[in-house]
């Protein structure tokens, strides 16, 4: 995390740091609103006479999600035999789900995990939360229930932690400093869960989503206990992915999460033999 | 290893039959243990199965009836409404049954082990807990009741997101605007009716020229149009040859006629096979039969003498009422205690929507046997209390013995059959006539009226002047 020691705050400063945020925090429309275009995604998708052209028109207008959706389209795993080179073909390859969730990722992706001055830990939360809502769909498959809510959950559970270090980071842009990398992260993580059920009820994700998604780390007290520990458990093994030396697989597999979960220690092997799977897709 | 305990009876599951049998055992005075994989207990009928499927279809009768009700209070779920909403409440039906099973065998003594249980030999039991660690049972009787699960079949890819199990339905993010539902049997039809009344297009696909085979013409027939009603079709004498998410956005299922069908979701219901993938069979030498589930003789022992099994794990009829009846036989005879009297009258309920109820002998039974019987028939259009509730569709039928009158069988489709037909099963059980409908009176209005009317009926084609009667004909 980013450290400028001459300019680091005292722990007064931090409850202004902290002030600001809980200001921000109380204006929740002003700080993490819906996305227009997925707003009116959700608006088209719900009615069945939608048809593709509409979604054409409406995805057109970010060029970012327009060629997420062309990427995703020619990409090696979903490419038809021809190469699709329209947006028109893309959505209609696609179809209406896919769009839907290419659109959500790609408009969390560059509206939430963005902070200037703060990219590469936007990245790492960006590639928790991917891989996180990958490895959550694997448990929950094991387990046989949940398997669409577990990745929206694992998806969307650092999501909390990046919009609270995007309002740290604009606090340091107003107020011309900067926190300490520990004051930083101790507040990122204060601030995580709020953030994370401002952002998703702004953004009309399911009551179970939400509190699963941002209370995962305190699952055994989550009015959603079962999801919550599918995220935590899946936290774990995208750390697991993205740090092999640092959290090793004896570690990942005696944690507690998974007696909670009800998965037995071979079945949490047959999870980690996923692994390979889960970093392909993960596109590492 | 920990040390040994010691036990008159083990049973491997909780559900309806290992938590029945144990706490008969118990009762009687002996030492039981029941072993439980999942964190509550109850079994897949409270988990999985009987208890959320059934909260589910109260939430889509009710949506049905807003929906047809009156036009002011209507309400249109769309493809996308999340289903969590409408299965909420049901977490706290299996917490409040799960505390109450918990509080039953507690009073009764009865120890409760989590773990998975596998059988070493015929009476001692390794159980395996979650944090690796095992632990050593022993008994002189071990009773397996691990239940079943979804059967899956190679060329249907099951993957819990797209393509999903019985199991598995109930935890769908969202409800899907076009639903195929693969079979034709008592979950498939549920799930079928169920969805289509939450307003989904329904396709029940099956090779089989009727849905619910098991059942009389008269409630396939009714099953069919009260689906069709609601928008869902069956599509008959369709094999199913692959299904598979494509990847991008549909399942497709393949027929082996060639056909194609697309949905966003497909729900395969094959049936259900039984949980012994860990209870240590080949060690054992336990018998199975042809479909997979354990073999027992008419004491519920099995191959191996003081091994009992009861419930899913034996088999058909698959149903709660019958495992825990089960359970309990199994106990008795496992001890010796004479089991109760044999009682044959299974009353069969098919939660579909019309929910469909059948006990004693069926029509085609009577057929096949050459009974010499009358059919007395009561349309719910006939009885107040149908239209009160708003539901006038459906019918009670009466079958009895011409000449004595005695009532053989009862059968019922429309919304509160699986209630209604305990009526007739107590009718044949005291060996009731068509006459004992008609002396005696029953509150007005209410849904017993189809009795009257059925019984009536019986007695107008069984005689053939006008029927002495003194009772005055319903309303």
């Amino acid at each position: 995390m980013h450290v400028d020691p001459a300019a680091s705050l005292s722990s007064l400063d931090s409850q202004v740091a902290r002030d600001y945020l809980c200001d921000a925090l109380s204006v929740p429309q002003s700080i993490a609103p819906m996305p227009h275009i997925c707003a009116k995604l959700a608006e088209l998708t719900a009615h069945e006479e939608t048809d593709s052209v509409q979604l054409v028109r409406l995805v057109q207008s970010d060029p970012m999600v327009a060629g997420e959706i062309l990427r995703v389209a020619n990409s090696a795993a979903l490419r038809p035999r021809n190469a699709i080179a329209s947006l028109q073909q893309a959505v209609s390859w696609l179809g209406v789900a896919t769009v839907r969730n290419i659109t959500v990722a790609t408009v969390l992706h560059g509206e939430v995990f963005s902070a200037p001055g703060h990219e590469p830990e936007c990245e790492e939360l960006w590639r928790e939360a991917w891989l996180g809502g990958l490895w959550a769909k694997e448990i929950a498959r094991l387990r046989r229930k949940h398997v669409e809510t577990a990745f929206l959950a694992g998806l969307m559970h650092r999501a909390g932690a990046a919009l609270a270090l995007k309002l740290f980071a604009r606090f340091e842009r107003d107020g011309r400093t900067a926190l300490d990398a520990q004051t930083f992260r101790n507040l990122v993580i204060e601030f995580e869960a709020p953030c994370g059920r401002l952002l998703m009820s702004n953004w009309c994700v399911p009551a179970e989503i939400q509190e699963a998604a941002s209370e995962w780390r305190s699952y055994r007290t989550s009015r959603e206990i079962d999801l919550a520990s599918t995220v935590n458990a899946a936290h774990l093994l995208a750390q697991h992915t993205l740090h092999p030396q640092l959290l090793g697989e004896d570690i990942v597999l005696t944690n507690a999460v998974f007696e909670q979960l009800g998965v037995f220690p071979d079945e949490r092997a047959i999870v980690l033999e996923r692994r390979d799977h889960v970093r392909q897709v993960a596109g590492m | 290893m920990d040390a040994p305990g010691d036990f008159d009876l083990i049973c491997v599951g909780s559900g309806p039959a290992g938590k029945t049998a144990a706490v008969q055992a118990a009762k009687s005075g002996f030492r039981a243990a029941v072993i439980e994989r999942e964190s509550q207990v109850g079994g897949a009928c409270l988990l999985s199965g009987t208890i959320p499927s059934k909260a589910l279809r109260e939430q889509a009768l009710r949506y049905r009836r807003m929906r047809t009700s009156a036009t002011a209070l209507s309400v249109e779920l769309g493809g996308g409404t999340p289903l969590s909403a409408l299965l909420r409440g049901v977490d706290r039906v299996i917490a409040g049954q799960d505390q109450y099973l918990r509080a039953q065998l507690e009073r009764n003594h009865v120890t409760l082990v989590r773990g998975r249980a596998s059988l070493q030999s015929a009476n001692r039991v390794e159980v395996q807990r979650l944090d690796g660690s095992r632990l050593e049972l022993c008994a002189s009787r071990i009773l397996i009741a691990t239940g079943s699960r979804p059967r899956h079949v190679p060329s249907v890819q099951v993957d819990h997101e797209h393509v999903l199990d019985s199991d598995s339905i109930l935890s769908l993010a969202y409800l899907p605007t076009a639903l195929i539902v693969l079979g034709s049997g008592v979950i498939a039809c549920e799930y079928a009716s169920i969805f289509a009344a939450l307003g989904c297009e329904v396709t029940l696909v099956d090779k089989a020229a009727e849905p619910l085979g098991f059942l009389d013409a008269a409630l396939r027939k009714g099953f069919v149009a009260g689906l069709e009603a609601m928008g869902g079709r069956y599509l008959a004498g369709a094999e199913v040859a692959e299904a598979s998410f494509d990847g991008i956005s549909e399942v497709a299922v393949r027929l082996k006629d060639g056909r194609l069908l697309t949905a966003e979701i497909v729900l395969a219901a094959f049936g259900r096979v039984a949980n012994l993938d860990w209870i240590g069979l080949d060690r054992l030498h336990l018998d199975l039969n042809a479909r997979g589930h354990v073999a027992v003789n008419e004491r519920f022992e099995t191959s191996v003498p003081g091994v009992y099994a009861a419930g899913d794990a034996i088999g058909p009829p698959s149903l709660a009422c019958a495992a825990a009846d089960q359970g309990r036989r199994a106990a008795l005879a496992a001890f010796n205690l004479g089991p109760p009297a044999h009682v044959d009258l299974l009353p069969t309920g098919v939660y579909t929507i019309p929910e469909i109820a059948s006990v004693g002998v069926s029509e085609s039974d009577a057929l096949r046997d050459k009974l010499d019987f009358v059919l007395g028939r009561a349309n719910f259009s006939e009885v107040a209390r149908a239209h009160i509730a708003g539901e006038p569709a459906g019918f009670l039928r009466l079958l009895c013995a011409r000449g004595s009158m005695r009532v053989l069988g009862a059968q019922a489709i429309g919304e509160g059959a699986t209630e209604l037909v305990h009526l007739g099963q107590l009718a044949i059980a005291a060996h009731a006539t068509a006459e004992y409908f008609v002396d005696h009176m029953f509150n007005f209005p209410t849904m017993t009226e189809a009795y009257r009317i059925a019984a009536f009926d019986c007695l107008r084609q069984a005689s053939p002047t006008p029927t002495p009667t003194t009772a005055p004909e319903p309303a």
